[in-house]
């Protein structure tokens, strides 16, 4: 199964069970099906609830938190997540506020799938990470699935279980990617679960054998790390384990540090920004939980700079393998 | 039904939004009120007018300026008094104030333009449930130089959403004149999106409910948006006590106050009566306001 036919597949059982959910965004009907084929073949099955809209994403936005109070399920997809900033006043003025601004009087369950990312030339305007920018959303809820989670089912609990306003970020390099799990990860990988959701994935590349070093981070970095543990196994004999919550926001401490005890050492690495970020936020609750003593932390993120079009140069902005090669070497470890 | 008649009814909810803002202005002055407050005085005809066609299940949805479309749509002035002083009776427990309100089927919320979208997907949401729905949706002059106001009215035309717009065009933006900021006319703007669009310059309540009347039936009966601008004025100053326009101008607007306009039509022992009846109203609701307890 890959990536994007997971959470087609989750949509399209969405829409068969529940008919008050609603699908909507830019381009996404067929034959097109959405710029990533996200919602290939939903529209033709559903014609009435998976809707093409014109260029507004403000309003889509909005309209949704109208949609929501009155019962609906509306899912609004932003073709770029980069463009979620056009609707960024709708989500901080008012879909997060009219819960709590009004009460307890409605309720706003409204879910918001953005792709995004960079490694793919789209360039300065479609190509960011911008989770880093939507955590300082008060009560805001992001996730984002790695293709070690199954992220059919994370969107089907977020959609159905997890109340309020959600964004759903999809990483654009592992659309085509199969998903693994236990039975499928490389050779030299091994792949734990914690029980509930929203679900983090722990990797190890030493069975989960005392770990030096923790990394944290999530979605489609995890594409990156997993070629880093590898290396790190073979060449330099470290062990490893990486904890790719789903969860972004809120935390889930316990299992986002789920294993720190043995370690000497914390990378959090992010596509994002590396600076006011998540992973600034991430350190922050360990310093606070005052598991400081004798760790290292360090961070792993791009530079303030807009992401360039040519290959070649968002490969040099952009946190990459050797960043984090670079990150382990500088804490000694290697 | 004879004019005296039809009036009287529509005589009392504008004196409840006069009076009622009134009492605003003085609570406000005497620092009981939290933050800040934007009275309806001068444009009570367009509340009175266009509301007092729907039924309670429509869907009212407002913005900064909302007490008046709150008072006649709701009829609730403890609830909506004891909110702007902070108490735990007020419609949102204090937590909203004078902008921010929610109370079944009525929502404003303070950010120019921001409640257009809120307003089509309420209709969306409804026109699926009952074809008859109706969301009404109030905003201003100065409203119209926000983008996403004209998103939504491209999308409410293209898929036929329920939605009337009143523009209440009340000629400034806080201090900045229309002229100032308005290129091109109101009534083209949502005339370029295929909205059936009628344009009053009126004070008479009379004539905006018939007219408000044609247009919300023509709403239900299509299901499809319309428009209406009403030419107005406020007579009190935008929020606070500053008010930068000529006291003449003002003064020759208030000529044609709405409730006086009324009056003439009206006997005096009638209006009287009716004067006294709405400040014994207030004068108790505001009593059991200011003894609510205090929201937190």
């Amino acid at each position: 199964m890959k990536f994007v036919h997971s959470i087609n597949q989750a949509l399209d059982e969405l829409l068969a069970e529940y008919e008050e959910l609603i699908l909507f965004g830019e381009d996404l009907v067929d034959p097109y099906g959405g710029a990533f084929k996200v919602t290939k073949g939903l529209s033709s099955k559903y014609p009435d609830r998976v809707l093409a809209t014109p260029i507004s994403e403000a309003a889509l936005i909005g309209m949704a938190g109208g949609m929501a109070i009155e019962g609906m399920l509306p899912i609004v997809e932003i073709m770029f997540g980069d463009f979620i900033m056009l609707g960024a006043d709708q989500i901080l003025n008012h879909l997060l506020k009219y819960e709590w601004m009004y009460n307890g009087k409605v309720q706003v369950p409204v879910t918001i799938r953005v792709t995004m990312g960079g490694r793919r030339g789209y360039g300065p305007t479609h190509s960011q990470s911008l989770e880093n920018l939507l955590v300082s959303f008060p009560n805001l809820k992001i996730f984002s699935p790695s293709h070690y989670h199954d992220p059919g089912a994370l969107l089907k609990h977020i959609v159905l279980n997890e109340p309020g306003i959600k964004i759903f970020s999809e990483y654009k390099l592992n659309y085509p990617k199969d998903l693994l799990d236990n039975n499928s990860v490389r050779d030299g990988l091994s792949v734990r679960y914690s029980t509930s959701f929203p679900q983090t994935v722990y990797l190890s590349n030493a069975d989960f054998e005392q770990p030096e070093l923790l990394v944290i981070s999530y979605g489609g970095n995890a594409l990156i790390i997993e070629d880093l543990m590898l290396d790190l196994l073979m060449e330099y004999e470290l062990p490893v384990q990486v904890n790719l919550p789903s969860a972004i926001k809120p935390l889930k401490y316990a299992e986002l540090v789920q294993g720190i005890e043995h370690c000497t050492a914390v990378i959090i690495f992010e596509e994002s920004t590396r600076d006011f970020g998540w992973g600034a936020e991430v350190a922050a609750r360990i310093l606070e939980a005052g598991q400081t003593n004798n760790i290292d932390i360090v961070r792993v993120g791009a530079p303030e700079n807009p992401i360039p079009s040519s290959r070649v140069l968002e490969e040099q902005m952009l946190p990459t393998k050797q960043s984090l090669l670079d990150a382990v070497r500088s804490l000694g470890m290697i | 039904m004879d004019t005296v008649q039809q009036l009287i009814p529509l005589y009392e909810k504008m004196l409840v939004i006069r009076k009622f803002e009134q009492n605003v202005l003085d609570l406000f002055e005497a620092g009981k009120l939290f933050g800040t407050t934007h009275t309806y005085i001068g444009q009570e005809a367009n509340a009175v007018g266009v509301i007092g066609n729907l039924e309670k299940s429509d869907i009212v949805v407002s913005n900064h300026r909302c007490h008046g479309h709150y008072l006649i749509h709701k009829d609730n002035p403890y609830a909506l008094l004891c909110e702007m002083m902070g108490k735990a009776d007020g419609l949102c427990a204090g937590r909203g104030g004078s902008q921010h309100v929610c109370d079944e089927g009525f929502y404003s919320n303070g950010i120019q333009g921001g409640i257009l979208p809120l307003a089509a997907g309420l209709a969306f949401a409804r026109k699926r449930k009952d074809p008859n729905s109706l969301v009404v949706t109030f905003i201003g002059d100065g409203t119209l130089g926000e983008g996403v106001v004209y998103e939504t009215l491209n999308i409410i035309s293209k898929w036929k959403l329920p939605v009337l717009v009143v523009v209440e065009n009340n000629r400034y933006a806080q201090s900045t004149r229309i002229e100032q900021t308005l290129s091109g006319n109101i009534a083209d703007r949502f005339k370029a999106f295929g909205i059936t669009t009628l344009e009053l310059d009126t004070f008479d309540v009379l004539r905006i409910k018939r007219v408000s009347s044609e247009l919300i039936q023509q709403v239900r009966e299509t299901g499809e948006p319309a428009c209406l601008i009403l030419n107005t004025y406020r007579f009190a100053h935008h929020s606070s006590s500053y008010d930068g326009r000529d006291l003449e101008e003002v003064m020759e607007w208030r000529k044609q106050d709405p409730l006086l306009l009324a009056e003439a039509q009206l006997p005096e022992t009638e209006t009287h009566v009716l004067k006294q009846k709405v400040d014994q109203f207030l004068a108790i609701e505001i009593e059991r306001a200011m003894k609510a307890e205090l929201a937190g």
